[in-house]
């Protein structure tokens, strides 16, 4: 079938126009299917869980293709229900645009430098970092949806009590358009989620037994932050560039040990980093703020700023990253040992450009 | 060249968990997922799809 095609590999993105070319950057390897007119079919390749390679198959990625194909063979007729597949204007046009990602040396890029540069840059000038960019591409099971990846877009299961159930997804519907865009992989629906609204409802069109069932999807305030972003390499990057450690939620068990309600914040600190050169970004920092505030692998968080309601790492880094900025100071309570103990994390007032 | 570009790039990107390497590449050869590659140059891929009407796979990798 790839002779059906004209085969493009990219290795090199450091002028790449992310104004046609914006997909899921921190994959390893990614797909998408246009044609001349830079009209896109879709796109192919994501990681639902930490385990990323168990969603991209050689089933999944021939249906995406013979997918395209049938796009590309009614286009133009359907143009109108393609035009969805590019995004809005970028903030940067090119990689090599981004504020924090110029100091780098031509053909040194790698994908995943993309969203952390964006991030970066935000950050270090002060601006919002919304959770439609933290969040990137969210997975469907944010919205409740366990996705079968020898498929273009079939539901494998749904999770009860989700906006998928509430929106009458069944396991064994074949998603063939959501919001109007046909699609053709799991790539597909994380675009579509990833440019949805906070607040709206999106139109599904499924195929069940045979039958076309249109379904109402409806998305709620908060509902991207059922994902976690964490287990991005650009989030990886972030968290120890920025801030100096990485974090996971505590054990059940270790929970109720320490005595800890489940309502209760409670992250454990992995790896704390002093002292770092990030050679892909040529950022050099003499010290972290976590080194600097003595926080030590094991510590188990329990509050963030008087708050010690239960957050996910993913929303602990969004509330980092959104309610402080350069030269502010974020209070933690952690226990270490057992006893609390109360840090100032304190974060450089510039970042090397 | 490409045809071999393609079956590595294909086969590292997508090892299935199941198969091993020998079992990949013949599934490759049966399915005939082979073809040819541009290497690392949007414009001439988009002259060439321009010109035989063919749509573009591109691959980031």
């Amino acid at each position: 079938m790839l002779d059906q095609f004209v085969c493009v590999r990219m290795v090199e993105i450091d002028e790449v126009d992310l104004a046609l070319f914006d997909y899921d950057t921190d994959l390893s390897w990614s797909t998408m299917f246009m044609n001349a007119d830079r009209v896109i079919y879709g796109r192919y390749g994501t990681r639902a869980g930490p385990n990323g390679y168990r969603d991209i198959t050689l089933e999944g990625f021939k249906k995406a293709i013979e997918g395209a194909l049938e796009l590309h063979r009614a286009y133009p007729a359907n143009r109108a229900s393609l035009l969805g597949k590019a995004g809005p204007p970028p903030k940067w046009k090119t990689p090599r645009a981004i504020p924090q990602m110029r100091g780098k040396s031509a053909g040194c890029f790698h994908c995943h430098q993309i969203h952390e540069g964006e991030v970066r840059s935000l950050w270090s000038g002060r601006q919002p970092v919304p959770d439609s960019l933290l969040w990137k591409y969210p997975p469907p099971d944010s919205i409740g949806l366990a996705m079968d990846p020898r498929e273009r877009a079939a539901v494998l299961s749904v999770a009860a009590a989700s906006p998928a159930e509430k929106a009458g997804f069944q396991p064994g519907d074949r998603v063939l358009a959501l919001d109007g865009q046909p699609v053709i992989s799991v790539a597909d629906l994380q675009w579509i989620l990833f440019n949805a609204k906070e607040t709206v409802r999106i139109r599904a069109e499924v195929d069940r037994g045979g039958q076309k069932v249109e379904l109402g999807l409806a998305l709620t305030p908060g509902w991207r932050r059922k994902g976690d972003f964490t287990k991005a390499r650009s989030s990886w990057w972030l968290q120890l560039s920025l801030f100096g450690f990485l974090c996971e939620p505590l054990p059940d068990a270790d929970r109720r040990a320490a005595g800890i309600p489940d309502r209760s914040l409670a992250l454990r600190v992995g790896d704390v980093v002093g002292s770092m050169k990030l050679a892909s970004l040529q950022v050099t920092q003499v010290s972290t703020a976590a080194q600097r505030a003595g926080l030590q692998k094991g510590d188990v968080i329990v509050a963030v700023d008087g708050k010690t309601a239960a957050m996910t790492p993913s929303e602990f880094i969004a509330h980092l990253l959104q309610k402080k900025g350069p030269g502010l100071t974020v209070g933690l309570t952690v226990r270490r040992g057992g006893k609390p103990q109360a840090i100032g994390l304190a974060f450089d007032r510039a970042l090397p450009p | 060249m490409k045809a071999t570009l393609a079956v590595t790039l294909v086969l590292v990107a997508l090892r299935s968990s199941q198969d091993t390497p020998a079992q990949l590449a013949k599934r490759f050869k049966e399915e005939d997922l082979l073809s040819t590659w541009v290497y690392q140059d949007l414009s001439a891929g988009f002259a060439q799809a321009r010109r035989t009407g063919k749509p573009l796979l591109i691959v980031f990798r």
